[in-house]
């Protein structure tokens, strides 16, 4: 059984890319493009991994992910942020810079 | 006023001591001519009362000589015998009297018998020309003198001065005893013999000139000569006038001479009297002349010794006020002025030293405060950048995220395409990342995070870009000299590394894919710092790019947005350090990144 990630932006090109790159590599991929979006796909299908924008209209990654956190607390989730690492609101969850560094996140998220 | 006060005391100093000696020499010569006159006058007029009273008594005596040779001549019974009884014996044997009692033609012009109206009754001249004489002058007043000579208690009187031609003549009347009417009048010339000037001469000395005369100023005679008269004045008298004829002052004394119508005059001329007055003033003019040379070539030399040296301190001081602060006075002397001289030396070499302090001082700041205007400058630039950079850098983040993810994905699935679409596919992956690169360095400059410095080791600072850029750059290497006891210094580790891999990656860029080497150089400086030194071998920075290579957004790569050197400059100050180009211009470049020395690493 293969692993499922749900990929969450607000840009729908993002989402796409990257979900292509992703089922290449052979992983089952879920779309969503907002924080509300992608609590509700998690609650309905259970994800493995979660890959989420920060700046999103409506509810933002850093809640969206406290929010997950609350409910799924061993869910592993990556943030994306097209700005730079220290104006991030620290949290547990990692954090990575657009345009991504690919080999490093599937380093990040397949092991 | 102005006039005086703008020449030099060189030319006033003697010009004043000649006018004090002018001015006091003339006093001390007026008053002592005043009163040396006076005191010549006093005395002149002392010997003319003192000769005055001489010659009266000789007049005395010659007037009372005279009556008696007048009178034993009247006396002689033959000119009695005549007069009481005419004849022609008698007559003759009178004649011979009178001829026998005289007359000398030198002393006497004639001796006769008269009778009171004047008619003469008896003659015996004494030459020729004696009646003719006789005759000429006025007889007129001959009653008077007869009326005179019988009042008299001696029987004579003696007439006025009678002048004919040059001979002067008196006549001196003695009545005959015992024939009333009757007078023996004998005619005698004013003494002009030799007899007469020698006592006369004994008496009055060469310089004293005596008149003899009339008191009524009608005939008046000089040593026998007739002669003009006196200035009237009353008998003993000094007073001066100016005798006619002769245009000189005399000082004189009038007598009269008791029995008789005449009167004398004793005259000094007053060049005689002052004579020692002008001889003084002679001697007294040689000595101010003396003391005139001697005073002004003394006050001459005193002021030239004054003066000189005040000049040449004037001089300095002028020098100093120009700005010449190293200018110093040489005098050599050890007086008040010598002293002078060094406390002026030693003054101008405190306002020397103060204006150096000054100047460096000055210097200094205006250096410090253009280093901290730059500095402002520079960062203000940097964070309106920043501001905009962190702005559109987010959102250009997105669509380069989005096209990475693209070539990515078409990398990955066309893996077996033809090369060229391959070698295409890779141009834009590259061209992606340095516009990464660019934005992330745009937000870089936003960054405001705080300065955590730590101590750190150079080595260990170089060996991480080291790393880096092996990583990245593929165009060069570069070699380090990093002494072993070089001091550990305190700076952020991200900062200095941002700053080295900035200076690494344009010293490899500045060569242009030459095989040149970039050198990395550290080196303690001595005053709490350590200079690492980056120098390429490249063509080096132009003059007209040389003041600029801090300013932010100034490049002259093709490729770059010129932030790296400013940022880099920004973050060195920010660490307590900076970033200098030590290079001269179009020479291979060196900056040197000044970083501070750790406390307790030496």
């Amino acid at each position: 059984m293969s692993r499922r990630i749900l990929i969450v932006d607000d840009d729908r090109d993002m989402v796409r890319t990257l979900c292509d790159i992703f089922t290449l590599r052979g992983w089952d991929t879920g779309k969503a493009y907002s924080g509300d979006e992608a609590i509700d796909a998690q609650k309905t299908s259970a994800y493995d991994r979660v890959l989420m924008d920060i700046k999103m209209p409506g509810l933002d990654g850093i809640s969206a992910y406290k929010s997950l956190s609350r409910l799924f607390p061993k869910l592993p989730v990556v943030l994306m942020t097209a700005h730079r690492i220290a104006d991030v609101e620290q949290t547990n969850a990692r954090v990575v810079t657009k345009p991504l560094d690919l080999p490093a996140l599937f380093n990040m998220l397949e092991t | 006023m102005g006039v005086i006060s703008r020449r030099s005391i060189r030319t006033k100093a003697p010009l004043a001591a000649v006018a004090l000696i002018l001015l006091v020499v003339a006093t001390l010569s007026t008053a002592s001519i005043v009163v040396l006159r006076r005191t010549l006058h006093e005395h002149a007029a002392e010997r003319l009362r003192a000769l005055t009273d001489q010659l009266g008594e000789t007049f005395r005596a010659n007037m009372a000589a005279s009556r008696v040779r007048t009178t034993g001549i009247a006396s002689r019974p033959e000119i009695a015998a005549y007069l009481g009884k005419p004849s022609a014996d008698s007559e003759a044997a009178a004649r011979a009297a009178l001829i026998a009692v005289g007359p000398q033609p030198e002393l006497s012009l004639a001796i006769e018998v008269r009778d009171v109206s004047g008619r003469v009754l008896l003659g015996a001249p004494a030459n020729p020309d004696a009646a003719t004489l006789i005759g000429q002058a006025d007889t007129s007043d001959f009653r008077a003198l007869a009326d005179a000579a019988a009042a008299s208690e001696t029987g004579t009187a003696f007439g006025k001065l009678r002048q004919s031609g040059d001979i002067i003549f008196y006549p001196a009347a003695a009545r005959v005893p015992g024939q009333v009417g009757a007078f023996v009048v004998n005619w005698r010339r004013i003494g002009n013999t030799a007899q007469a000037r020698t006592q006369l001469a004994k008496i009055l000395g060469s310089e004293a000139a005596f008149f003899f005369g009339n008191g009524d100023s009608t005939v008046w005679s000089e040593l026998g000569q007739p002669a003009l008269p006196p200035a009237a004045a009353p008998p003993g008298q000094v007073f001066e006038f100016t005798r006619q004829g002769r245009d000189e002052t005399v000082i004189a004394v009038r007598g009269l001479i008791e029995g008789t119508p005449w009167a004398y005059s004793l005259e000094f001329p007053s060049h005689v009297v002052e004579a020692p007055a002008r001889a003084f003033m002679w001697t007294m003019s040689s000595i101010a002349a003396g003391c005139l040379i001697v005073g002004g070539l003394a006050a001459w030399w005193l002021s030239r010794r004054v003066a000189a040296p005040i000049e040449t301190l004037t001089n300095a001081a002028d020098a100093i006020a120009a700005g010449r602060t190293e200018e110093r006075v040489q005098l050599s002397r050890a007086d008040e002025l010598g002293r002078l001289g060094a406390s002026f030396n030693a003054m101008a070499g405190e306002v020397e030293t103060v204006r150096r302090h000054l100047e460096d001082a000055v210097e200094k700041r205006t250096g410090e405060l253009r280093s901290a205007q730059e500095s402002l400058a520079r960062r203000e630039k940097l964070a309106l950048i920043g501001h905009l950079a962190s702005g559109v850098g987010h959102e250009i983040r997105n669509p380069l995220g989005v096209m990475a993810n693209a070539v990515y994905y078409l990398e990955t699935v066309q893996a077996d395409a033809s090369p060229q679409v391959l070698q295409y596919l890779g141009i834009l992956r590259q061209q992606i990342q340095l516009c990464a690169k660019i934005v992330n360095d745009l937000l870089d400059l936003s960054r405001a995070t705080p300065v955590n410095r730590e101590r750190v080791g150079v080595d260990r600072l170089l060996n991480e870009v080291d790393v880096r850029l092996q990583r990245t750059e593929t165009r060069g290497a570069f070699v380090a000299d990093i002494p072993p006891d070089l001091p550990a210094v305190v700076v952020d580790p991200v900062h200095a590394g941002q700053v080295l891999d900035n200076l690494l990656s344009n010293a490899l860029q500045a060569m242009n894919g030459s095989p040149g080497t970039v050198r990395v150089r550290a080196r303690a400086t001595g005053d709490g710092f350590v200079h690492v030194e980056v120098s390429d071998s490249g063509p080096g920075i132009s003059q007209e790019h040389f003041s600029k290579v801090f300013e932010p957004l100034f490049t002259t790569k093709a490729r770059g947005i010129g932030l790296g050197l400013a940022l880099s400059k920004s973050l060195a100050q920010a660490n307590g350090g900076d970033l200098t180009l030590v290079s001269a211009p179009n020479q291979s470049a060196t900056f040197a990144f000044i970083l501070p020395v750790a406390e307790g690493s030496a």
